[in-house]
């Protein structure tokens, strides 16, 4: 369902005079929460501005296919985790030499970079869930972190219902498990 | 799971999000350049590849034109349709033609085109 807010945005860019600035009115309604998601997926900074750029670029050149069955930020947040999603694909095939693992890249990540504001208890949850199978890791950054309900989490990732509960639940199984494993104190 | 902290420890630099715009806007217009880049040099190689191939077809090249030309004109003369004045009204050179056959014909039977004092008696 989308919003009257979101409506008049697209009345704006649906007119050629007027699309650019519509469009950039649609990038700071959205930006933050967009670049949030992205983040989380594929960790470090650099990349998520990367994804996030192409991100927005697909969304200006497809804005005419957009249904409006489905609010905005749904149809923003489906382009960003499938950009992220394949993003971090490309990643794999690029070291497909055993030499450097992008997953060990991003544990790095997070205990040296500037943009990373956290505890250790933190940061440590962040790298079990970077074990999780990266779908998974996404469905459980949806539900968790974001507080999307399933039927918006099945709209953006095209995945049903069931489906969804079921890899959330295991997800959380598996945090769990990981946490007594190594025996993190104040969890 | 409710022990697990919900806080969000990914940030952004300072002033990311007031330069975005700006920079997703430079990126299309760079993207659009490039696409375009893109389809004129596919279409010069399309261009190109095709003088290329007609260039290459057998047959009009000069030194297999002349010889399937010779070879027209035997089977022409072979087959009876072109008689030899027809083949010397056809050729550039039709008198340097008729001394090539005199030549010929008159060393068949031995006499010498230029004969000395010696063997022309009268």
């Amino acid at each position: 369902m989308i919003s009257q807010d979101d409506l008049e945005l697209l009345e704006l860019i649906k007119n050629p005079a007027t699309k650019d600035k519509g469009f950039k009115m649609l990038m700071e309604k959205y930006q933050r929460r967009v670049y949030g998601i992205i983040r989380k997926i594929v960790v470090i900074h650099e990349d998520a501005d990367d994804v996030l750029q192409n991100t927005f670029l697909k969304a200006y050149r497809n804005i005419r296919k957009f249904k409006e069955e489905s609010s905005l930020f749904t149809w923003l947040y489906r382009i960003a985790t499938n950009e992220s999603l394949n993003f971090l694909e490309k990643k794999k095939k690029y070291y497909f030499l055993p030499l450097t693992d992008h997953q060990k890249v991003m544990e790095d990540y997070l205990d040296s970079s500037p943009y990373i504001n956290g505890d250790d208890i933190q940061r440590s949850l962040q790298k079990i869930m970077l074990k999780l199978p990266e779908k998974q890791r996404l469905v459980f950054n949806l539900k968790y972190y974001e507080e999307l309900s399933y039927e918006e989490i099945s709209q953006i990732t095209d995945t049903s219902i069931g489906a969804l509960k079921a890899s959330y639940h295991h997800a959380v199984k598996k945090i769990e498990n990981h946490i007594k494993t190594e025996g993190i104190q104040g969890l | 799971m409710k022990k697990i902290p919900k806080h969000n420890i990914y940030t952004a630099p300072e002033g990311y999000f007031e330069s975005l715009t700006d920079r997703v806007f430079r990126r299309k217009k760079t993207q659009q350049q490039q696409r375009l880049i893109v389809r004129i040099a596919a279409a010069a190689v399309f261009i190109i590849g095709m003088v290329l191939f007609s260039v290459r077809q057998p047959g009009v090249n000069e030194g297999n034109f002349q010889s399937l030309y010779d070879q027209e004109v035997e089977l022409y003369i072979n087959s009876g349709i072109w008689d030899a004045e027809d083949v010397l009204l056809l050729a550039e050179n039709p008198d340097e033609l008729l001394d090539d056959i005199i030549i010929e014909e008159w060393s068949a039977y031995g006499i010498d085109e230029h004969p000395t004092e010696e063997e022309f008696p009268y």
